[in-house]
């Protein structure tokens, strides 16, 4: 609702009449920054059934009971992927003193596992190059000792550092420019 | 997958399926992209990959031209046969902001559920751990294993030549592009709804805009797609 003043104090009744007539406009707004704990329960069935579908079931409890809508929400999808961007981004955060690349090779693919708590590949696997780049440039490389690092192996290494410094710069920006745009728009 | 979905994504998949490797690296948490390649099928994937790119950067123009603009208080016409999608996208923040609620629901209930999904399989190969095999005529040649932080391990099949290092390192790089491309569509829809709820009085607007939002993105890449298909 807008309500402005003129020279003879008659209110106008929206805002594009207050533009025209070039008058100092007062703006009134409901809710400035709608809060998700304090959604009006409008007398609207349908829009009660498409925030039922949209908003996060924890702010809807009475809505989805009532309509036996149990089904998780547009928001519950949202709030899940926060709560995991930002749990995984807090554990990056605490791994970024370096940036590592490993080359093995094997004979054959299928004995290759990922071990978890080492986070390292194993298994029927030989490792022919690391690398480690600390944050500030600094890079370290180590080839195996007593044997000849041939070509292809070495190339195929220096490929992957190229993609790992790469990926690394673009991917940690755009996820934490991602999850401070999505936390706002929860707050 | 929706379709958008499975079209921005590309070759992301929960399960492994290629038969060689389908041992190793046995989590269901981790995303893979296996992907068989020979040469022609990487200059495919890097023109999808560019093509895409360009498509989603007009939506991201169009909606901020849209989403910059827009004051309450338009033209609420019905939707008709020709509009375009800015046309509906106004529509429905209208809507959204005012009490025509039974047309926008009719309309987004879909779009809801579509981008929900997307945000689900967008969390799925966004996994602390993800891995990005390739392949040529079914024989597997590298799998390359990568972290959040940007950590790599790749193991190659100890016969690599220098071409199928290529086409691995080309696949990796599409992989990630492809994942990169999902979390910008996501950043685009939420810098978008940001823009706009400022203007709504409506509460909950800033969630229930990312359906119209969504709507939108799907309605101008169809719009794009035919352009690109239609006959000269």
């Amino acid at each position: 609702m807008y309500a402005c003043k003129s020279g003879s104090g008659q209110r106008r009744s929206s805002a594009r009449a207050c533009e025209q007539r070039g008058e100092r406009r007062l703006v009134v707004i409901l809710y400035l920054f709608p809060k998700m704990t304090q959604f009006n329960t409008t007398p609207d069935p349908v829009m009660d059934e498409f925030r039922a579908l949209v908003l996060p079931s924890t702010q809807l409890s009475d809505v989805v009971t009532h309509k036996g809508l149990t089904a998780s929400t547009l928001g519950d999808s949202l709030k899940e992927f926060i709560q995991q961007l930002t749990a995984t981004l807090g554990h990056a955060a605490d791994d970024l003193s370096s940036l590592e690349v490993r080359t093995f090779t094997t004979t054959s693919l299928e004995g290759v596992t990922y071990d978890y708590t080492l986070k390292s590949l194993t298994g029927e696997l030989k490792l022919r190059s690391l690398t480690r780049i600390a944050f500030d440039g600094d890079m370290q490389v180590v080839v195996p000792e007593g044997e000849l690092l041939d070509e292809p192996a070495w190339e195929a290494h220096v490929a992957m550092v190229h993609e790992a410094q790469v990926n690394r710069a673009e991917f940690l920006g755009a996820m934490a420019e991602v999850s401070a745009r999505l936390i706002q728009l929860f707050k | 997958m929706s379709n958008l979905s499975a079209d921005v994504l590309g070759a992301w998949a929960r399960q492994a399926t290629f038969e060689a490797t389908s041992k190793g690296l046995d989590d269901d948490t981790t995303p893979v992209w296996q992907m068989d390649l020979k040469s022609y099928t990487l200059g495919q994937q890097s023109e999808a990959l560019r093509r895409d790119r360009e498509q989603l950067e007009r939506v991201a123009a169009r909606l901020r031209a849209v989403t910059t603009t827009w004051q309450p208080g338009g033209a609420q016409t019905l939707k008709s046969q020709h509009s375009s999608p800015e046309d509906d996208l106004r529509l429905a923040l209208e809507q959204i902001n005012g009490a025509q609620t039974k047309t926008l629901f009719n309309r987004d209930t879909t779009a809801q559920a579509e981008l929900s999904g997307f945000v689900a399989d967008v969390q799925a190969v966004l996994a602390p751990l993800s891995r990005i095999d390739t392949g040529a005529g079914g024989l597997p040649l590298a799998s390359t294993v990568i972290s959040w932080t940007g950590d790599i391990q790749t193991v190659w099949h100890a016969a690599v030549t220098t071409r199928q290092i290529a086409l691995h390192r080309a696949n990796v790089r599409i992989a990630l592009a492809r994942r990169m491309l999902a979390v910008r569509l996501l950043d685009t829809i939420a810098t978008s709804a940001a823009t706009i709820i400022i203007r709504l009085v409506t509460p909950g607007a800033q969630l229930l805009v990312f359906p119209a939002l969504w709507q939108f993105t799907r309605d101008v890449l169809t719009e794009l797609r035919d352009r690109q298909s239609a006959p000269v």
